[in-house]
């Protein structure tokens, strides 16, 4: 590891969580706010998560060797294609999910982002022939979950990957077209879904999917 | 108010029993304005043929009064506009598909100023051949003149509806599917497929178009058994189950429109047009679903075509299909006596139905001299006259029919023999076959295959997993039709089973249903029945109702020379228009056909397009209209900015502050002020929309220094530098500052628009030519808030909130960059000018970009920090001739003709991206197009962006003028007070203090005076300051 | 990932990702044009005509074709598609660097004149 690089990889994470805003902050998805009919049996959920630590992970090179490099630090090992691992429905632990056949989006609490981001870097490089890069994207992105019964719906107006429990089963993720943006979508329960959502498209994500669950009724 | 008794007598035309209609529900509905009653379980169509209409509309042409011809999607005539007013009507509507409902309002488009007295029509009967074939081509090419002045009335009275002003009221949207199987049809063949499919435990879906399942059995209330029970008895039993199975989801009143590539289909569900707007519930009126499907088993069945004769457009000529649905589905007679003309047995189910109902049948012309059927033998018995080996020749009747001509013809139909005899009646029902809906099958460019023995188009081969079953295949017997859907459910089911390498299903497979078929006589293939005389000569003859395409024009467009049946049709105008050939096509390519001298095979079909009926714009929109028509970005500062009161750009999808007016300040107000205040305290701009790329691995520098025109090989840590990117053309595409985090890693910023292209600019490069280098790019664009403070006082601001990083100019000199902390939350300051002050980048994480901000406008709040937008930021660059990438450059310049010189190094050892192309003779000669200052003669004078430059002695009249460039860059600098200007202009560079001219639009002529573009402080004292 | 701008109509396509391994709608990539143009490996070598056939000259292909697609909306990877201009069937999809023999009865298209025919692949030199 060069020494420059110990300079750079600073804690990007001020100890203070009430200077930071999520970009649906404002969206009234923390409360019990409501729109649309039939909120009362509302058959979409629809929160955003706290501010999540996420870490892009970009590995070539022996994958396992990787793995089991990282496994110590995590608790989980890099997960095969469009597989994750973890608990990404907790927001208390780490996850990670397959992204490109050579990147992995770790996302853990906050707090935790910087360790992890030194430790894995630290793991990686202790592996001989890899390529590796980690980069912290946390304010790049926010995550929503979306469950209930018509959640299903709501998706299938938004994307045209293959949503049938035998293509996208629990803990699968994808990369793909959702409205007019793109989103990773990781499948966390039977009826619900993590939403990854770049932050500057987070308006027109929240105003998406407020539009297409407005006929099954919102719940935030 | 009339009573719901009155209006029912004025229903003059419907039967007394029978019908799937719900007599105990009247529903009242107004056409062009008069009251009028229906049923629950009426279309439009049928409900105006229970109250007499005979005329609904007025043809494309000649103007000649049309009925109600058909009872489906087929329909060429009955084409209204529904709703009253504003936002709420839709356009051409086929009165054969519209449920009614109580209070709907609906009139005739065609014709004016009335469907009952047309202006036109006068035209038609007069002029004749006012516009015959190949009119529009020919009045287009003689002389183009004059199509101005026929447009205005051919327009207003041809026109097919019109397309309402107001917004939609509302609301669209889409939905994706994933299938296993796809059955499109609901018919006996489809519900079969679909049963067939689902027992083996994959997943399947049926869409159909009618709200009830079973095609022509429901259609045609048909009595024979299946599986020992009546056929519309089966059918409600089979869906049942079907629904029942959670494998299995069924469409219904969803239209599959499109059959795309790959299996991929879209199909328009109606959800809400079947009811009064008072009864829509706040959702989605039309869904568009966008299935994807394994297998595909198409079950579209077949249109009925009429046979062509003369006269055969008049009002109370039906298709017999039609006839039958409307007396036992409707329980509607379209009239008191009946004519039959057919050339199969099908025709004689209509006069059976007409019989039945109690309606007096005159006679049936059946084309074929033998006839030995089932049917003939019922007709027969019920003592039914019916003449073999003849035809309808003629019918006669202006606004309704008043009797036909009947005359015995020849065995292979081509003559009449003998004289025609008139015969009276009000109704002329013909049948000429069936042509199969190969719509669908031929969507993605398959020719359909011409099928002798079905006398019709059947569906061609494609690579695509489909399978065809019903009358589609040119197959329609009822027990052909039910076992080739058990067939072509089982392989469809079987072959994606295989595919998927899934067990093969244990449970029991579908049985084919039993049935027996009445004994048919073979279809005679007769298209157009024949006249006394010539079609030239004899009344006109209909092949396509809606465009008004007869016989006689096919055969002028094939004596005219036009034998490709591609020219034939769109000299024609056959098979145009909402229609797309459903009636007429087969009948036209047969009459062409026979012209040529050709077989039907020989000459083709045209071609056939989605969509296969027309779709609502809203159905295609779907959910992407108004604030979701295209993403909106915003940065983390979004809400300061509303409340600053900012007017917003768009910049590619980002909304970037445009300018800040306070009070009633002008555009041009606010940004004098806001430069001001950045040139002589300190300014703040949003800066977020910048592309920023992460570079990681060892070999980072050496891509930097392939994909830059510069060198970065010595660029230390904690060190920007300014680069230009090229395509290989030499041309420059992108520019920004990329900082040096350490030897293996660094933040490149790009342009705000070209983030996403120089993204993948570099991927593309790294996988596909240059694997071997060892980095990682990752769009950080999102992660990063940035914030420029720039101005005199912006070191003293910063230093307010950043006490970790030593601000001094010794120790954090211009093109440096620090970590730090500012206002509480970790950095990366960049040291860097866009304005030509001192300045500063601040970066946080996005989710403190909010905070920073706030903290920043509450610290400057003693040196009038003043937030500025983009056009500030452009005046303020202009000063100091930095460039705009896609303002000052257009794709065709070179960093040498932006005097960039500076920011190329062709020592590199690579042959960096551009090299090459900068290298091309075109890029080295002379006289190139070359980035220069300008200051305007009067310094009051702004020139406007794009105005030409010419030499000052060029004479007007020596044309063609030779020009010198344009301007590229234009604006009033507060700085400077005076007008400056970029430009580029031939040999510029070399032409620093010659004046050149600027004649514009309104005629004056502005001098400038061609300078360096660095107009403001020019030593670039103050941003090292 | 990316910033795809997807259509939601006109994409039609089911594509083979062959670094997803699975079949996507076609609204998750782009076509990038014709693939198997590598990048000269001395461009200041060349004569203004080899570098303007380089740059600008393609096959307009009727029938077999190969374009190299990105997967913008997914994995981010570039990858070679083979298909048939006319019947827009995709014989297969393999990754940059690799190659993917035509089917049996199926010919490399006919270049038009001045056309570059598409490269065999070379060693380890990418796509």
């Amino acid at each position: 590891m060069n020494t420059n690089e110990v300079t750079v990889v600073a804690n990007q994470y001020a100890n203070d969580a009430s200077l930071a805003q999520t970009p649906l902050h404002h969206a009234q998805l923390d409360g019990n706010s409501s729109s649309g009919t039939a909120t009362q049996n509302a058959g979409v959920r629809l929160t955003e998560r706290e501010l999540t630590g996420q870490l892009v992970l970009r590995i070539r090179g022996d994958l396992s060797a990787a793995s089991k490099a990282i496994e110590p630090v995590l608790g989980i090992g890099l997960p095969s294609t469009l597989k994750s691992t973890g608990n990404p429905a907790s927001s208390s632990g780490p996850s990670l999910a397959w992204v490109s056949p050579d990147e992995w989006r770790l996302l853990c609490p906050i707090e935790q982002a910087f360790e992890n981001e030194q430790n894995i870097r630290n793991a990686l490089s202790a592996v001989g022939e890899l390529s590796h890069a980690v980069v912290n994207v946390s304010g790049g992105y926010t995550l929503l979950d979306i469950s209930g019964a018509d959640a299903i719906n709501v998706l299938k107006k938004s994307t045209g990957y293959d949503l049938r429990d035998k293509n996208f089963p629990l803990g699968k993720v994808v990369g793909t077209a959702f409205g007019k943006t793109s989103v990773h979508l990781l499948r966390t329960g039977e009826e619900k879904w993590h939403i990854i959502a770049r932050r500057s498209f987070a308006d027109y994500t929240w105003l998406w999917l407020q539009n297409a669950a407005r006929e099954y009724g919102l719940k935030i | 108010m009339i009573t719901d008794r009155e209006l029912r007598i004025q229903q003059v035309r419907r039967l007394s029993t029978g019908g799937d209609i719900d007599r105990a529900k009247p529903l009242r509905f107004t056409y062009n304005g008069s009251p009028l009653q229906g049923y629950e379980g009426d279309t439009v169509a049928s409900a105006l043929l229970a109250n007499g209409i005979d005329i609904v509309g007025r043809s494309f042409k000649y103007s000649r009064p049309r009925g109600i011809m058909t009872a489906g999607i087929d329909e060429p005539n009955a084409i209204l506009q529904l709703g009253k007013k504003g936002g709420t009507q839709t356009p051409n509507v086929r009165a054969t598909e519209q449920p009614l409902f109580e209070g709907l309002a609906c009139s005739s488009v065609k014709g004016w100023p009335s469907v009952n007295s047309d202006f036109m029509g006068l035209v038609g009967k007069v002029g004749g051949s006012v516009m015959g074939p190949g009119f529009y081509y020919k009045t287009f090419m003689f002389p183009a003149s004059f199509w101005m002045t026929y447009e205005a009335v051919i327009r207003k009275a041809a026109g097919l509806g019109r397309s309402p002003k107001e917004p939609d009221t509302e609301t669209y949207d889409h939905m994706n599917h994933h299938t296993d199987v796809m059955v499109v049809g609901a018919g006996p063949s489809g519900l079969c497929a679909a049963m067939a499919a689902a027992k083996t435990g994959v997943d399947v879906m049926l869409v159909d178009n009618h709200s009830k399942a079973g095609g022509e059995i429901t259609a045609r209330a048909t009595a024979q058994l299946i599986d020992g029970v009546p056929a519309t008895q089966w059918v409600e039993s089979a869906m049942a189950e079907l629904k029942r199975m959670p494998n299995v989801k069924v469409l219904l009143n969803t239209l599959v429109n499109g059959c795309h590539d790959h299996n991929f289909l879209t199909a328009v569900e109606l959800r809400q047009d079947h009811l009064a707007p008072k009864d829509r519930i706040d959702a989605v009126r039309q869904r568009m679903h966008k299935v994807r499907a394994s297998e595909l088993v198409l079950a579209t069945g077949a249109h009925e075509r009429p046979i062509v004769f003369a006269n055969n457009d008049v009002p109370g000529c039906l298709t017999a299909g039609a006839i039958v649905t409307y007396v036992k589905q409707f329980a509607v007679a379209p009239g008191k006596v009946l004519v039959v003309g057919t050339n199969n047995d099908s025709g004689y189910e209509a006069a059976m139905a007409w019989h039945e109902a109690g309606l007096k049948v005159t006679a049936i012309a059946d084309s074929r001299q033998n006839v030995s059927s089932d049917a003939h033998q019922a007709a027969v018995d019920a003592g039914l006259t019916v003449l073999t080996g003849s035809v309808v020749t003629e019918a006669t009747g202006s606004k309704r029919v008043s009797g036909v001509y009947i005359a015995r013809i020849n065995a292979d139909g081509s003559k009449v023999e003998g004289e025609p005899r008139s015969v009276e009646c009000d109704t002329v029902a013909t049948s000429g076959g069936y042509s199969p809906v190969v719509h669908l099958s031929s969507h993605t460019g398959t020719r359909p295959v011409w099928d002798e023995q079905a006398i019709g188009f059947v569906p061609g081969k494609t690579f695509e997993a489909r399978h065809f079953c019903g009358s589609v295949t040119g197959r329609h017997a009822l027990s052909e039709c039910l076992a080739g859907g058990v067939d072509a459910g089982a392989k469809a089911a079987s072959a994606f089973i295989a595919a998927n390498q899934m067990d093969a299903p244990s449970s029991a497979s579908f049985a084919v249903p039993t049935t027996t078929d009445p004994k048919v006589a073979a279809t005679q293939a007769l298209y157009l029945a024949p006249h006394t005389h010539k079609p030239s000569r004899a009344p006109k003859q209909f092949v396509d109702m809606q465009n008004d395409v007869t016989a006689a024009a096919i055969h002028m467009a094939t004596q005219e020379g036009f034998e490709n049946i591609e020219h034939v049709k769109r000299y024609t105008a056959l098979g145009f228009g909402t229609d797309q050939g459903k009636t007429g096509n087969i009948n036209g390519l047969a009459i062409a056909a026979q012209q040529l001298g050709k077989a039907i095979e020989e000459t083709g079909t045209t071609t056939f397009r989605p969509n296969y009926a027309p779709v609502s714009f809203g159905a295609v929109s779907g959910a992407h209209v108004g604030p979701l028509f295209d993403p909106k970005r915003f940065t983390a500062m979004q809400q300061s900015h509303l409340d600053n009161g900012a007017e917003f750009e768009d910049v590619g999808q980002w909304k970037r502050p445009w300018y800040f007016p306070v009070g009633n300040e002008t555009m041009d107000e606010a940004v004098r002020r806001e430069g001001r205040a950045t040139r002589t305290s300190v300014g703040l701009l949003d800066a977020s929309t910048l592309g920023k790329i992460d570079i990681q691995g060892p070999d980072a520098r050496e891509f930097l220094g392939r994909v830059y025109t510069n060198a970065w090989a010595k660029l230390a840590p904690g060190r920007c530098r300014y680069g230009l990117m090229c395509g290989e053309d030499g041309m420059v595409m992108d520019d920004g500052v990329t900082a040096c985090l350490s030897d293996h890693h660094f933040h490149m910023t790009t342009t705000s628009g070209g983030a996403a292209t120089v993204l993948n600019w570099l991927e593309i490069y790294h996988q596909t030519d240059w694997p071997e280098l060892d980095v990682f790019f990752t769009s950080v664009t999102d992660h990063w808030s940035t914030m420029t403070i720039s101005g005199p006082n912006s070191r003293k601001l910063l230093a307010k909130l950043c006490q970790d990083i030593d601000l001094s100019a010794e120790s954090f000199g211009f093109m440096d960059w620090k970590p730090g902390t500012v206002a509480g939350v970790p950095a990366r300051v960049f040291r860097i000018s866009f304005t030509g002050e001192l300045s500063f980048e601040i970066n946080v994480p996005a989710h403190y970009g909010a905070h920073v901000w706030d903290c920043l406008l509450e610290a400057g709040k003693e040196f009038d920090l003043t937030p500025y937008g983009t056009e500030t930021m452009h005046v303020l660059r202009a000063e100091k001739g930095f460039i705009i990438v896609g303002q000052d450059t257009d794709g065709s310049v070179t960093p040498m003709d932006l005097d960039h010189g500076w920011a190329v190094n062709n020592n590199k050892p690579f042959s960096f991206i551009g090299k090459r192309g900068m290298a091309r003779e075109d890029c080295v000669r002379d006289n190139r197009k070359q980035l220069v200052g300008l200051k305007t003669k009067k310094p009051e004078v702004v020139l406007p962006e794009g105005a030409q430059a010419v030499e000052l002695d060029t004479d007007p009249d020596d044309t063609p003028v030779p020009m010198l460039g344009h301007v590229t860059s234009s604006y009033y600098s507060m700085a400077l007070d005076r007008s400056i200007a970029m430009a580029l202009i031939k040999g510029g560079i070399d032409r620093y203090g010659d004046t050149i001219a600027f004649p514009l639009l309104d005629g004056r002529i502005v001098h400038a005076e061609i300078c360096s573009p660095n107009f403001y402080d020019p030593n670039n004292d103050a941003q090292k300051g | 990932m990316n910033t795809a701008q997807p259509g939601w109509l006109t994409n039609m396509f089911l594509i083979h990702c062959p670094y997803c391994d699975e079949h996507r709608e076609e609204e998750e990539f782009h076509a990038s044009g014709q693939a198997h143009l590598p990048r000269p490996l001395d461009p200041d070598g060349m004569s203004d005509e080899q570098w303007g056939e380089y740059i600008n000259y393609r096959i307009s292909a009727r029938g077999a074709h190969r374009e190299l697609w990105h997967h913008s909306a997914g994995c981010g990877k570039f990858f070679n598609v083979l298909r048939d201009t006319v019947s827009y069937e995709i014989y297969g999809t393999y990754k940059a660097g690799e190659w993917l023999e035509l089917p049996a009865g199926v010919s490399e298209p006919r270049i038009a004149k001045g056309a570059k025919r598409a490269h065999e692949p070379s060693g380890g030199e990418g796509a």
